[in-house]
């Protein structure tokens, strides 16, 4: 009797901790007290600096540990990080940016595997199996427009009301020539259109748009009056003051952004720890707060209805290095600039 | 005994020096000036070369290739952008030397009322971060919401704007505002230093207040004028801060923002064309610099002569004295008032709108507030002071003692040195930046990615203009205080310090304010080089622009003008220098 009685509970206890060492083996934790040992952690980021101030005051302020960043956009951070890696001076111990160049500077080499136990209550479908990229936030893009000059009702619904002739030489959007993830949100496109994405690109071109060298002028342009609407990231209607409003969608593409710590970092506890605490409740929080839509269920930005976003977000696909340039050197040229 | 010998070959290596500093003193800071020059000038224009002949990117050994030079000039786009430069940079400066002749005539030679007042447009200008004039008058003149364009629809009722700052004219008539306070530094120095007696002869003989303009002041003033448009068009040519606010949205395509774009903004980033780019514009600036000096080489020193011996002789305008003063207060309104009324009002708005009813409700502190409570902000304030006040000083000093010898002494290397602060003269600050870049990556100092190699290409780009202000200044100074101070037995040092330094102080003191002026503001080599930590203002706020966040840009800019404010009279206040401001 007493055997029968202790198997199951043995088995269970087994069970249990085989679950904890699975968990252990993937989570990485952190020692903290080395990581204030070594006082700071360097980032390099495409986030606006502002939308990070309150996410690094709370990781100051938990650890005593400062968080210096430098700003670029995706592709700048891309260059300056492989540049400073191949030459062997890596000043940067954590990189910030978006998929399509965090999988070029995972291939390079660049990353060390880091799987912060926060980011295993993230989603299952956003994870990276392999622990080199970590996701934090999720960027998707709608239409804006300015509440002040377009009644909401009379404001664009979906992508192709922006063909009508009302809107000619009213829309902003970033140049898909010089800006690598427009070119990848107008090639995603195929996602709802098919084969016929590129007759779309060709006609939003013809409604000669606005270009903006990146998606965060988009948002200004818009408040100020030079376009009435435009491309960008819903996240803008809280980073920037102004008469903005935002087209509730079906469906949003959705360009998410990653935290990947360096192979070589001279500072590998802060690294850790500081991508750990993006991923914790309390820095999603903090993402939040400041308009991003993190990766921790439940929590999402002070945005109007911006809980009735998040099932709609589609993910955007990667184009090859490749196709990258062909698509922003070629076609999008040719479409746009017609040489 | 081995020992003893390598020994005494050390010591005899080590005296030998230290006895030719004693016998030989200038030919020894000669050699130290010679060799701290030729570092500055030759090690980034070297690597720029090796970068743009390697096959490999940044960091990774490569072979040489010609491929990058023949992916540039085999792209047609090459060739139209080396035309979009000479155009920008020729129209500019006839603008701008234009400009500033009719000003410059108007506050010397004539007797228009509040002509003083108009050299401010020659020194307030000087406390501009330049980047922020351009976006000043991107807020006036952009095509849809350009409070001029709105106010210009609604008088006229017209249906769109009237003007365009995102265009080649509107490029030309910026740059040429930023340029227009150096035009006039040189044209007014040449106004003030002219014998006034060739005009009165005229005069007397009987020509017409139209002849002698024509006859007598054009040509004598022609060489300044020339200078100026030389000079200008390099600047021109060079200039990152117009083309990054204009030239990038309005899709003009020049040698700055090409460059720019192949190291930074391309997918994926090719810093071998950008080298290769950078290479070509560096011929091409070395060619209009010597061209420059050529020019200036007999007369360089008018610049800085403030007209000692000579009063210019006043021109009677009768009635249209005061168009003549109109037509100055408009400049000045154009490059300082109005550029400045933008600055204050975006940086007291919540966000950028035509002022009406509703701009009561949008005044705000919070820029100001955000930035001044701003680490980054804080840090990056920390970091110009640093750079202006450490870098001015340092390379005033190396001016110091590089003038002097190029000046006073007779030693062999002196052509030597002359020759190689060509170089900087000519520097683009995007070419040396990517100079820089190539270099520092494989030096095996901290240098790369800190503020050192910030204050490096400060140094050897703005030399020169510490090389002008002490040049002048060290000409002046006769030879025998410092005959004296050797007769009393002072060594070479000893007399630079305690007899040369002092005299050179208005000089110093001058060329260092410029310079710390700059450095306060510098953007277009900052923008390639800074790193986290080491971030300067100049980027700082390129990013609040690009970043669309005019409120905190703007608030900066004010706040970086009152330092720039306080750096100049504090350090007029040291130097105790009354009129020689207009060193540079």
């Amino acid at each position: 009797m007493r055997k029968t009685i202790t198997l199951p509970v043995v088995s269970l206890l087994a069970l249990g901790a085989l679950f904890c060492l699975t968990v252990t083996a993937r989570a990485q934790g952190v020692n903290v007290e080395a990581a204030k040992q070594e006082g700071k952690v360097i980032v390099y980021g495409a986030q606006v600096p502002q939308a990070m101030k309150r996410l690094h005051a709370g990781f100051e302020k938990k650890y005593g540990i400062t968080a210096e960043y430098w700003r670029g956009s995706s592709t700048q951070v891309a260059e300056r990080a492989l540049s400073e890696f191949r030459a062997g001076k890596p000043g940067y111990d954590v990189v910030e940016g978006n998929r399509g160049v965090q999988l070029i500077m995972k291939r390079e080499g660049l990353f060390a595997k880091y799987i912060a136990p926060s980011s295993e209550k993230f989603p299952a479908q956003f994870r990276e199996k392999d622990g080199l990229i970590t996701p934090w936030r999720a960027l998707p893009i709608s239409i804006l427009y300015n509440t002040d000059l377009v009644n909401p009702a009379e404001a664009p619904k979906t992508f192709d009301d922006l063909l009508s002739p009302k809107w000619t030489g009213k829309i902003s959007m970033p140049d898909p020539t010089r800006h690598t993830t427009t070119a990848q949100f107008l090639w995603n496109l195929s996602k709802f259109k098919g084969d016929k994405w590129l007759d779309y690109v060709k006609a939003l071109a013809k409604q000669k748009p606005l270009l903006m060298e990146s998606l965060a002028p988009v948002a200004p342009a818009i408040i100020k009056g030079e376009a009435l609407v435009g491309i960008t990231y819903i996240k803008y209607l809280k980073q920037y003051k102004g008469p903005l409003g935002y087209v509730l969608m079906d469906k949003y593409l959705t360009d998410p952004n990653y935290m990947s710590l360096s192979a070589k970092t001279a500072r590998p506890n802060a690294a850790r720890l500081y991508i750990e605490y993006v991923c914790s409740a309390e820095g999603q929080k903090a993402a939040a707060d400041e308009g991003e839509f993190p990766m921790l269920p439940g929590i999402v930005p002070p945005i109007k209805d911006a809980d009735k976003v998040v099932p709609g977000m589609i993910f955007m696909d990667n184009p090859s290095e490749d196709e990258f340039n062909k698509l922003m050197s070629g076609t999008f040229r040719q479409i746009f600039f017609g040489n | 005994m081995a020992s003893m010998n390598g020994t005494t070959v050390f010591s005899r290596l080590f005296q030998w020096p230290m006895r030719a500093m004693r016998q030989e003193p200038h030919l020894a800071v000669m050699i130290a000036v010679g060799v701290v020059i030729a570092y500055l000038s030759l090690s980034p224009t070297l690597m720029l070369f090796y970068g743009s002949f390697l096959s490999k990117p940044l960091g990774v050994p490569g072979n040489f290739t010609l491929h990058h030079y023949i992916r540039a000039y085999t792209d047609p786009v090459t060739y139209q952008l080396l035309l979009n430069s000479f155009v920008f940079a020729t129209g500019s400066s006839v603008l701008a030397t234009t400009l500033a002749a009719v000003v410059a005539w108007i506050t010397v030679r004539t007797n228009a009322p509040f002509r003083r007042l108009f050299e401010l447009t020659a020194i307030i200008p000087n406390i501009f971060p330049p980047v922020m004039l351009a976006v000043a008058w991107t807020v006036l003149l952009s095509p849809r919401t350009g409070l001029i364009n709105r106010v210009l629809m609604e008088i006229f009722g017209l249906d769109s704007a009237p003007l365009n700052i995102y265009s080649m004219p509107g490029m030309i008539f910026v740059e040429a505002l930023i340029t227009m306070p150096l035009a006039f530094l040189i044209v007014s120095a040449s106004l003030y230093s002219m014998d006034p007696s060739l005009e009165e002869s005229a005069r007397v003989a009987g020509s017409t207040n139209l002849q002698i303009a024509r006859r007598i002041t054009l040509p004598i003033v022609r060489p300044a004028l020339l200078a100026s448009l030389t000079l200008n068009l390099v600047r021109a040519i060079e200039s990152f801060d117009t083309p990054a606010i204009i030239a990038l949205p309005a899709r003009i395509e020049v040698f700055t923002t090409k460059i720019y774009r192949e190291a930074i903004g391309a997918f994926p980033p090719n810093q071998n064309v950008a080298a290769a780019y950078a290479v070509s514009l560096l011929v091409i600036t070395m060619i209009f610099v010597y061209i420059y000096r050529r020019l200036t080489s007999r007369t360089e020193r008018y610049v800085t002569v403030t007209g000692r011996g000579y009063r210019p002789m006043i021109i009677d305008l009768g009635k249209w004295r005061y168009l003549a003063s109109a037509i100055a207060a408009l400049i000045l309104i154009l490059i300082v008032v109005l550029p400045f009324i933008v600055l204050l009002y975006v940086s007291f708005v919540s966000y950028l709108h035509v002022p009406g009813e509703k701009t009561w409700e949008l005044l705000t502190l919070d820029h100001y507030r955000s930035n001044l409570t701003d680490t980054r902000t804080y840090r990056a304030l920390k970091n110009s002071i640093i750079l202006a006040v450490g870098g001015a000083t340092l390379c005033m000093l190396l001016a110091s003692v590089t003038a002097y010898m190029t000046t006073k002494t007779k030693s062999a290397g002196r052509s030597l040195i002359e020759a190689l602060t060509f170089i900087p003269w000519a520097f683009p600050g995007t070419a040396l930046a990517i100079g820089l870049l190539w270099t520092y990556v494989y030096v095996p100092l901290p240098i790369y990615g800190s503020l050192w190699i910030l204050l490096i290409g400060y140094i050897t780009r703005f030399l020169p203009y510490g090389l002008r202000s002490m040049t002048s200044t060290i000409v002046q100074i006769h030879g025998e205080l410092e005959d004296a101070s050797k007769a009393c037995g002072a060594g070479f040092v000893a007399t630079f310090r305690r007899i040369l330094l002092p005299l050179m102080r208005p000089g110093f003191v001058a060329g260092w304010i410029i310079l710390a002026t700059i450095f306060l503001r510098e953007f277009s080599t900052s923008i390639f080089l800074y790193s986290p930590g080491a971030e300067p203002i100049g980027p700082l706020l390129y990013h609040f622009y690009v970043d669309g966040n005019l409120g905190p840009m703007c608030s900066l800019g004010v706040i970086v003008s009152v330092i720039c404010l306080v750096l100049i009279v504090v350090a007029r206040r040291i130097g105790k220098v009354g009129e020689s401001f207009e060193g540079g």
